[in-house]
């Protein structure tokens, strides 16, 4: 306990500095066509259970997420925008694939009119509520996004290499559309367990795959509603350097998602849902979650969120239907100034998203895990 | 684990504040003198303020200017032409800047401030609180509202 609370003083002496000192949210103008910004989330996790989302037994400090984006304008319509980060997940084995210091973004982005826009280079994929802003910590509710329809460190890429093109269809309307099309590849880190044999042990492995010939569409329903929206998407790859290819089978991942964003003067109601078919082996993933919050006072939010994710895997006596991971998730977050937020939140889970050797046919395993975390941004 | 007393001592901690309100304040929309804008709807000059009309008829790029955040024009021109709080501009902007986007106008902390920047740039587009003196090189446009909106923002003509 005492351990905690020394724990919760630093944090708390931390936040206050960081209000102190931090100024209003605003553009860092060098010169009127460039403009900086970035940001921060350092966490600290503990879990009771197998390491879990990189959150070892003894707690860890190396939970981190900052990035540095430069947009340059070089006219009205064109500007080029690079965005550097630095991401850390604990004591996971997929900060062994992760350099210390990535390129996240590189493209240019083209300005056709006031309602269409094309990104070509490495961008950001258009892909549910928080894809696209799914590192920033002042923007979310907990320290990440849900992990079931988003995923971290494996089977997910906040970006691809191609082009995305997206426009306003309906403009002016109450009921706006916008479309986006999205077309490239992106490469993603895999992890399954393998089972022992008479010469190795059981183990977690990572291993790198591609997804190739990445072709997909998103579509968001602004209602009259101010704050509520709707959306479906859809894509289509195919995936090489699978590890479990006997699952998955040969030709197409189909990826098929919806999603419902209200965002009100104190409600946050979302949810979304999202089902993956890997290959011709018959091996699905279904995941869903919901989460709702309310602004106790405007700096306040309290957050409930339910995360479930299903997997269905072929085997020789036909589909085995695996509730693979259940996550509850209650968490505080308090927003110190514009810019600086810190957060509180307690998981329990069970299931087999845990880092370490499973056996699918065994018991779920049961995880409760907790992250404190400071979010800033400029 | 032992979070529930950590979970209480860290909401006591947050729990404080609130924030204070004006709504009887009004705000003149202004542009260079060189600019022949004379009228602008309410909805256009709130999508100008969000970045999605980048020109004006003639093609010159449009620069708006907008003021900090505790200004109380702001809140006003938040409240009467945005239609959204200042906070929730504040997590509009931060989501779209941070998926690759556009950036925010600049902003400027007094009124004087926003004068002297649409003085110096033909394409600007700013607003200052009614009363304001104005001064050589600047203009007032008059907002006009849908019929079915209420006029809350006063404009010199």
């Amino acid at each position: 306990m005492g351990r905690f609370i020394r724990l919760a003083s630093r944090f708390a002496a931390v936040l206050a500095a960081l209000a102190a000192l931090s100024p209003h949210a605003q553009t860092q103008t060098l010169t009127d066509r460039l403009v900086i910004h970035g940001y921060l989330t350092q966490g600290y996790a503990t879990t009771n259970s197998l390491p879990i989302l990189g959150i070892p037994n003894d707690g860890t400090f190396d939970y981190r997420r900052a990035a540095l984006l430069f947009r340059f304008k070089g006219t009205p319509n064109d500007a080029f925008v690079v965005q550097i980060a630095n991401r850390r997940l604990g004591e996971s084995p997929v900060n062994d694939h992760t350099p210390e210091l990535q390129l996240d973004w590189a493209f240019y982005e083209r300005r056709f009119g006031d309602n269409t826009f094309l990104r070509i280079g490495k961008a950001p994929i258009p892909m549910g509520i928080s894809n696209e802003t799914r590192f920033q910590g002042t923007l979310l509710p907990f320290y990440r996004v849900p992990f079931g329809f988003y995923q971290e460190g494996g089977f997910t890429s906040e970006t691809l290499n191609g082009l995305v093109l997206t426009r306003k269809l309906n403009p002016g309307s109450a009921w706006l559309v916008t479309g986006a099309v999205f077309a490239g590849e992106f490469d993603y880190l895999q992890a399954a367990s393998t089972t022992a044999t008479d010469s190795t042990a059981a183990a977690y492995v990572i291993a790198p795959a591609r997804a190739r010939n990445l072709l997909g569409a998103q579509f968001w329903l602004q209602t009259p509603l101010t704050g509520l929206r709707v959306g479906v998407g859809a894509a289509r790859r195919i995936d090489e350097g699978v590890i479990t290819k006997q699952i998955s089978g040969s030709g197409a991942t189909k990826d098929v998602w919806g999603s419902v964003d209200g965002n009100f003067d104190r409600l946050v109601a979302r949810a979304e849902i999202r089902r993956i078919s890997f290959g011709s082996g018959g091996a699905l993933f279904r995941t869903y979650y919901g989460q709702l919050g309310y602004r106790i006072m405007e700096s306040l939010l309290i957050t409930a969120q339910s995360d479930a994710t299903d997997l269905t895997i072929p085997t020789p006596n036909g589909p085995f239907k695996l509730p693979y991971n259940r996550d509850y998730a209650i968490g505080a977050a308090y927003t110190f100034a514009p810019n600086v937020v810190g957060k509180l939140e307690f998981h329990d889970a069970n299931g087999y998203e845990v880092e370490a050797p499973v056996n699918f046919f065994g018991p779920p395993i049961e995880s409760q895990y907790l992250i404190a975390s400071v979010s800033v941004a400029f | 684990m032992r979070t529930r007393p950590l979970g209480l001592a860290l909401l006591c901690v947050l729990l404080t504040a609130a924030s204070a309100r004006r709504t009887d304040l009004h705000i003149v929309v202004v542009v260079n003198v060189a600019n022949p804008l004379t009228t602008i709807p309410r909805e256009r000059l709130s999508k100008i303020f969000l970045r999605e009309i980048s020109t004006w008829d003639n093609g010159q790029e449009i620069l708006p200017v907008d003021q900090i955040d505790k200004s109380l024009a702001r809140v006003a021109f938040a409240r009467d032409v945005q239609k959204q709080s200042v906070s929730a501009l504040r997590r509009y902007w931060q989501e779209r800047i941070f998926s690759g986007n556009e950036s925010p106008p600049p902003d400027r902390v007094t009124d004087a401030d926003v004068l002297t920047y649409v003085r110096s740039n033909p394409g600007a587009i700013g607003y200052v609180l009614e009363g304001s003196d104005l001064g050589p090189g600047v203009k007032a446009v008059v907002v006009t509202w849908a019929a079915r909106e209420s006029n809350t923002v006063n404009s010199h003509s």
